[in-house]
């Protein structure tokens, strides 16, 4: 592990290098495509972080996305102020309300933190619609010049930043930690590892990138409602995304984004497809957890096993 | 000082009561044996000094420290580790990875590196170097038990907690443990609480042998004491007699 070179991370970072390129030099139309995937690549390595890592199904994870979106949303529509203090109070109150949620519920295992934190989204949306603050209905929209680049910028940044943490994450020691944890978390405490701590570090990690990622998210689409902000239809493909690319990996969340979002709203957007996408995804992400739990990542490590160090 | 004293330890689940004021000490560099008959509260005392349970009542002292009531991981950090009755490896995981997992947090290592050398050091101990790269998951059954030890030790630990580390293996694969075992206590002078139904290992590793039934210590003296004692050899030997 030490001194072993971050080929991994070379790659993923060219990777962004060209997408950040294209962006720069390509049509507003390109941009934007780029920006609403690179969202989604936002959200999965985010998801990424508890469940990919831990093992626990964080099925409600769309409520920090909308902490995220309404942080920005009032902020801007409100107060009028940049963008960028939105993202970073999205970030901030992720990461906040993360810690707080996961104290109680992370103390759950399996199934039960996975129905807990789908109640919680519930919860949020009906919460939402409450309080005048977040607009009637939970509408908030917002007036403010259409700049591409600049929001794809933001983005981008997002997950770069996410791909060097999650790398740095798993090889070091906290990695191993939460390896352990997800193979066998009484074990791992007998091992001398608090798994508590563990575990709420990394939630805490994915709050506050979801955060940011549904912060951009309103920003992109000038705007947040209660029933998209909320719609358990994202927490389902973050999760699909992950399982499809590869679980836990630095490389299978980009992956996995690149495909889920490509599938839903590129390629399969014919009127006739209607509900299609979810049939393709689905069985894409049952047959996958079915013979290849670590997606494509584990694929391509069984068949080129000199690849591994390459891709992690 | 005893490395460990246990005192009139207590642990009820519900209307069951599995220890009924334990009391007992084991010295620095002292191997006793825990024997009795199933559900006399063997297991429950180990989980109870490891933190895995908490006692209805009665303390634990490290050292003079009481830790009874502590999280499992900082007892472990303080130096007394458990191994477990059925094996629970990290089975994604390599053998030396496993390892290291108990190096890196039981020694509260700074990072990764020192802690696959610090594993590669304990799996050579415990004879398992050549297993280092396998998956742990893909291991027998003996070499699985081997690892619960190996990532015992390798926590650092001066105070090991062993459950049945012995039990199940043939009559050949029984010496060579016990062999091993003697090696390793030989090199590290750690202190153990060896719970056993081998009587074989038990007499053959322990200094002293301390017998529970229904919760509660009906005899403590030498391995030699207790196999002539009359209430063992009712409670616990029964008619099957010594040696099996």
């Amino acid at each position: 592990m030490k001194g072993r070179t971050p080929f991994t991370l070379y790659g993923l970072l060219a990777v962004m290098a060209a997408l950040a390129a294209v962006a720069s030099f390509s049509g507003v139309a390109t941009t934007v495509l780029l920006v609403n995937l690179l969202v989604f690549a936002a959200l999965a390595y985010s998801i990424n972080f508890i469940t990919g890592m831990t093992g626990y199904v964080s099925f409600g994870h769309v409520v920090f996305m909308a902490i995220g979106s309404y942080s920005l949303a009032v902020l801007v529509s409100t107060y009028s102020t940049s963008p960028f203090e939105g993202i970073a109070l999205g970030a901030l109150l992720g990461g906040l309300f993360a810690l707080g949620i996961g104290a109680v519920t992370l103390r759950f295992r399996g199934v039960y933190f996975a129905i807990a934190s789908l109640v919680l989204a519930l919860a949020g949306y009906n919460l939402v619609l409450q309080f005048p603050q977040f607009g009637p209905g939970g509408e908030l929209i917002f007036y403010i010049p259409f700049q591409p680049l600049t929001v794809f910028f933001a983005i981008w940044g997002i997950v770069v930043a996410e791909i060097v943490l999650t790398f740095f994450v798993n090889r070091g020691k906290v990695g191993l930690g939460i390896r352990a944890i997800k193979d066998e978390e009484d074990a791992a405490a007998a091992a001398g590892v608090n798994p508590m701590k563990l575990k709420l570090y990394v939630y805490m990690l994915s709050g506050l990138f979801a955060g940011a990622a549904g912060a951009v998210f309103a920003w992109s689409t000038f705007g947040v409602n209660a029933s998209s902000a909320f719609d358990l239809t994202f927490s389902l493909q973050m999760l699909a995304m992950i399982l499809i690319g590869g679980m836990g990996t630095s490389t299978g969340p980009l992956l996995g984004a690149s495909i889920v979002y490509l599938l839903y709203y590129e390629l399969l957007t014919y009127p006739r497809l209607q509900g299609g996408q979810f049939l393709v995804v689905g069985a894409a992400v049952i047959v996958i957890a079915l013979f290849v739990p670590d997606g494509i990542v584990g694929i391509i490590r069984r068949k080129y096993p000199s690849l591994k160090p390459v891709i992690e | 000082m005893p490395a460990v004293e246990v005192s009139n330890l207590s642990k009820s689940f519900g209307g069951v009561q599995a220890l009924r004021g334990v009391s007992l000490s084991l010295g620095e560099s002292e191997v006793l044996g825990l024997i009795g008959p199933n559900g006399s509260g063997k297991s429950t005392l180990l989980n109870v000094i490891a933190g895995v349970q908490k006692p209805t009542s009665g303390t634990v002292k490290l050292g003079g420290r009481a830790i009874s009531g502590m999280r499992p991981d900082a007892i472990v950090k303080l130096g007394v580790a458990k191994t477990y009755q059925i094996p629970k490896p990290f089975a994604s995981m390599s053998v030396r990875e496993n390892v290291a997992v108990a190096a890196l947090y039981g020694r509260r290592l700074r990072s990764v590196g020192p802690a696959l050398e610090e594993a590669d050091r304990t799996l050579a101990i415990v004879g398992m170097g050549d297993r280092s790269d396998l998956a742990a998951g893909s291991l027998t059954a003996q070499e699985k038990k081997r690892l619960e030890l190996a990532k015992a030790i390798a926590t650092g630990a001066k105070v090991l907690l062993l459950d049945e580390v012995f039990a199940g293996l043939s009559s050949e694969e029984l010496r060579d443990s016990i062999a091993l075992f003697r090696k390793m206590h030989e090199e590290l002078r750690f202190s153990a609480l060896v719970v056993e139904h081998v009587m074989r290992a038990v007499l053959n590793v322990s200094e002293g042998v301390v017998v529970l039934e229904e919760g509660r210590v009906i005899a403590a003296g030498s391995p030699d004491q207790i196999v002539h004692d009359e209430r063992v050899v009712q409670a616990y030997l029964g008619s099957k007699g010594v040696g099996t």
